[in-house]
């Protein structure tokens, strides 16, 4: 068994990679002293990959959602459904799909290895048939109607709709209720056997666990797939580098207009690295963080309230970056937000915002390490990104206003969309 | 585990844990829940943690905490049955994982307590500006309710259900009652919380940051303390009729939420059993709401029955179809009943018992999830999630029959989408 050792000598942190002979890629960061566990067992498939190419070349096109779909059904095995197998052992299991990946996890303080043991087990036995898909069917019906009247993920997802042409990352996660309806037993198989394939999929694991014992459970309970990998790789189609539109408008029942604003980035479907990361992290920090005087601005004169917020949106394939709020005048924000841009390429960037930007971003990166869930989540961010974690921070460290400079031009009038869902009372145009 | 009497109705207590790389901190003021005063003082922490004499500019005090590599400090109040508490928190790395080794922790800790007793005041009120700022966050708060329709009908339930009383009242207060406040008010308000609230320093960390609880001790020590408060919660009584109320609104998904009421409050062996019978009802996937209502009648996608132990209160909330709302009560209505006929297989007890009992021994390794838990229990030495799982694990079938059975139906609310033509 060869256990590589990842080491930080910056933050002092480690911790173990172990490459099963199926391609699987094992993470274990050990939490001495701690009382639970967090073990998340995921793939590398999410709503964006919507299409591929089969044996013979062909472009196979998938119904919208059918990876959330599949996450659902793989809970249910012939002999009996996941849950009621946790049920037993007492830790708390669930499931998510994003745009990039789908994971399983489960959470417990005691009985680690017999939870490892059902999580293993059940994600690498799929069982569907006609009945359980059409009762699913009904189930996630309800999940998309609630999504649907949810003015918070509306707005995004009409931003990146608005955005993207073609970019599978502006379908909905859930789909809708047309394109579940084409889902069968069959084709979730297909699926399946593509994406499931142990070399596209990785076992991330925190908590107090002896790593060589994890190590010789994890050989002892998979078997290397019978089927070679398949070619996953995500056909994205060709994007135009402008949004498709600048602005979207719908409205819900909301008391207050939502917004949602996002930045168009020219080198579409290409998956950020850790400087880029880290660089647009801090610009964005330093464009409207809760320290800089265009949030003190935006307060005072009553155009955001504590909905505020920003991030740099980024996953397989994709990067953007993102500001969401509510405010009566979004395009306002928008424009101030741009000014603040101007201001930074004429002027330079603030040294002492720069440097607490900083100091800040390392401060809550380490306590991320205090709990195995955000432990978890960080590892398969760069695993499934494709970056060091560690490097992340070392980077962090070294980083001079210089070198985020450039990350400036992604900014401007042309690549801002500006998506707005308004109360029913206001009258607007339905794009 | 440590407690020290700091003063009198001010106690502190340590949680020693070398595991975290923060410190974690909260200074929480408890009072009684009153009508008249819920809004102004659930302002406070929001006012007071947005800025000090010190640092009287918000964005300058943000740059500060960003300089202690990312300190937080904040504000938040809440009910606890009838009673209100307003929560100071304060979260910063530990000093030894800072590359220049500066004593970030104690800087920080100097700043909530500069927070707390010397806020940026004229004239013994507070600024106008910072007032009407807060005041109009908390507003939009209140307003912005109504976007999240699950917990938007949370709320209406429970404002239906405690008309009549405080804990009917949101943590905010009403819109009419924020709208009132001002400098003057709050700080009279700022006085009086100071002088009766009992009070609870809670440190999870490492160790007790330079002599907090001797400062702590020291700044109270030049308030004139008053009898501190009685604190006490009365259950809400059954009056034996169900009270219905449906709203409609522009929505494609209907919201359907079924109150109940028991005499039962705080911490003893019936709230665990109250406990574990919510959580065979309407908790894990093993539940007779998830097996039954989502799984085998696919009548919707959450189906979930909270309890509250402060005021003795549950809670059954689901998402559904106009057209399957009253299925869908009349199920919730029948495995209700299956519990208190004692319909319960051993697999689903154990079930239940193994996976409370599991959360609360992964509650330490949270310090959110400790302070938490401590925070919100205000008698002086609450029970530990060890002891309370304790009380769990004794939970037999007959226990649980006889908790199902203190539960009365109290309120129905729903939403309800629109007629369309």
């Amino acid at each position: 068994m060869s256990l590589k050792v990842v080491e930080s000598s910056l933050i002092k942190k480690k911790f173990n990679i172990y490459t099963h002979p199926s391609g699987l890629k094992v993470l274990l960061y050990p939490m001495k002293d701690f009382s639970s566990n967090y073990v998340l067992f995921g793939t590398k498939y999410g709503s964006v990959d919507t299409a591929f190419k089969d044996d013979n070349g062909n472009l196979v096109e998938l119904p919208e959602g059918i990876a959330h779909f599949l996450e659902h059904k793989l809970f249910e095995s012939e002999d009996g459904d996941a849950f009621a197998k946790y049920a037993k052992t007492g830790a708390y299991s669930n499931a998510y799909t994003s745009f990039d990946r789908t994971c399983y996890l489960f959470s417990c303080s005691n009985r680690f290895y017999d939870n490892l043991s059902i999580l293993l087990d059940f994600v690498r036995s799929p069982y569907f048939t006609a009945a359980t898909v059409e009762k699913e069917q009904g189930i996630i019906g309800q999940e998309i109607r609630m999504y649907d009247d949810m003015p918070s993920w509306r707005v995004m997802f009409n931003m990146l709709e608005a955005m993207f042409y073609s970019h599978p990352v502006r379908i909905d996660i859930a789909g809708t209720a047309q394109s579940i309806a084409k889902i069968s037993d069959k084709l979730l198989y297909d699926c399946y056997n593509r994406y499931y394939n142990l070399s596209n999929m990785f076992l991330i694991l925190a908590g107090d666990f002896n790593c060589d014992e994890v190590v010789d459970f994890v050989k002892d309970n998979l078997k290397p797939c019978d089927n070679p990998p398949k070619d996953i790789k995500t056909v994205i189609p060709d994007e135009p580098k402008t949004p498709l539109k600048n602005k979207v408008v719908c409205n819900l029942d909301v008391a207050k207009p939502l917004f949602c604003i996002g930045f168009k980035e020219k080198n579409i479907g290409a998956t950020p690295d850790a400087k880029r990361l880290v660089a647009m992290e801090i610009l964005l920090k330093m464009i409207a963080g809760t320290a800089t005087p265009l949030y003190k601005q935006l307060l005072d004169e009553g155009l955001i309230n504590e909905e505020f917020s920003l991030e740099y949106f980024t996953g397989r394939g994709f990067a953007l970056p993102m500001f969401e709020g509510e405010s009566d005048q979004p395009e306002k924000v928008l424009e101030l937000i741009l000014n603040q841009v101007e201001q930074y390429k004429q002027n330079g960037l603030d040294k002492t915002l720069f440097e607490a930007t900083k100091r800040e971003m390392y401060g809550k990166g380490i306590r991320r390490f205090d709990a195995a869930e955000s432990v978890c989540s960080m590892l398969c961010d760069s695993y499934v990104l494709g970056y060091d974690l560690f490097e992340y921070f070392d980077i962090l460290a070294e980083i001079k206003p210089e070198d985020i400079l450039d990350e400036l031009n992604v900014f401007s009038k042309e690549s801002a969309v500006l998506s707005i869902v308004n109360p029913r009372t206001v009258q607007g145009v339905e794009n | 585990m440590e407690y020290i009497k700091i003063a009198d109705g001010i106690n502190g207590l340590f949680i020693n844990n070398n595991r975290f790389s923060t410190t974690h901190i909260s200074v929480n003021l408890y009072l009684p829940l009153k009508k008249e005063s819920i809004a102004v003082n659930a302002l406070l922490p929001y006012v007071l943690s947005s800025c000090c004499a010190e640092y009287p500019d918000f964005s300058a005090l943000n740059l500060r905490l960003n300089e202690l590599y990312g300190a937080e400090v904040g504000g938040i109040a809440d009910k606890i049955g009838d009673v209100q508490v307003l929560r100071f928190l304060s979260f910063t790395v530990n000093n030894d994982l800072v590359p220049d080794k500066i004593k970030v922790v104690e800087q920080a800790c100097s700043l909530l307590l500069s927070m707390i007793f010397e806020p940026s005041v004229l004239n013994d009120a507070f600024l106008d500006a910072d007032v009407e700022r807060e005041k109009r966050l908390t507003l939009e708060k209140i307003e912005g309710l109504i976007n999240d329709k699950r917990s938007y009908a949370i709320n209406r339930i429970i404002s239906e259900m405690y008309a009549n009383e405080a804990f009917g009242e949101l943590k905010t207060g009403s819109t009419e009652a924020v709208e009132k406040i001002d400098g003057k008010m709050l700080y009279k308000a700022w006085k009086t919380v100071l002088s009766k609230a009992e009070v609870r320093v809670q440190v999870i960390g490492k160790e007790i940051p330079d002599n907090l609880f001797e400062r702590l001790a020291e700044r109270f020590s030049g308030v004139k303390r008053n009898a501190v408060d009685c604190l006490a919660t009365t259950p809400k009584a059954s009056t034996g009729e169900v009270n219905r109320v449906c709203e409609n609104m522009d929505v494609s998904q209907g919201k359907l939420v079924l109150g109940f009421t028991t005499k039962h409050t705080g911490d003893d062996r019936e709230t665990a059993f109250l406990a574990v019978f919510a959580d065979l009802f309407g908790g894990g996937p093993y539940s007779k709401l998830f097996t039954n209502v989502r799984e085998k009648m696919s009548l919707c996608y959450y189906c979930a029955a909270r309890p509250n132990r402060t005021k003795g209160y549950l809670l059954v909330d689901c998402g559904v179809e106009a057209q399957n709302a009253k299925k869908a009560e009349e199920e919730i209505l029948n495995q209700l009943k299956a519990l208190q006929n004692g319909e319960i297989t051993d697999d689903e007890l154990n079930a239940s018992v193994s996976s409370i009992k599991d959360s609360l021994y992964c509650l330490n390794d949270s310090q959110a999830a400790l302070d938490g838990w401590y925070g919100m229990r205000i008698n002086n030495k609450p029970i530990t999630p060890e002891e309370f799982a304790q009380l769990i694990d004794g939970a037999t079938k007959e226990d649980i029959v006889k908790a199902a059975n203190e539960y009365t139906l109290d309120t129905v609310y729903s939403i309800m989408p629109l007629e369309k033509e």
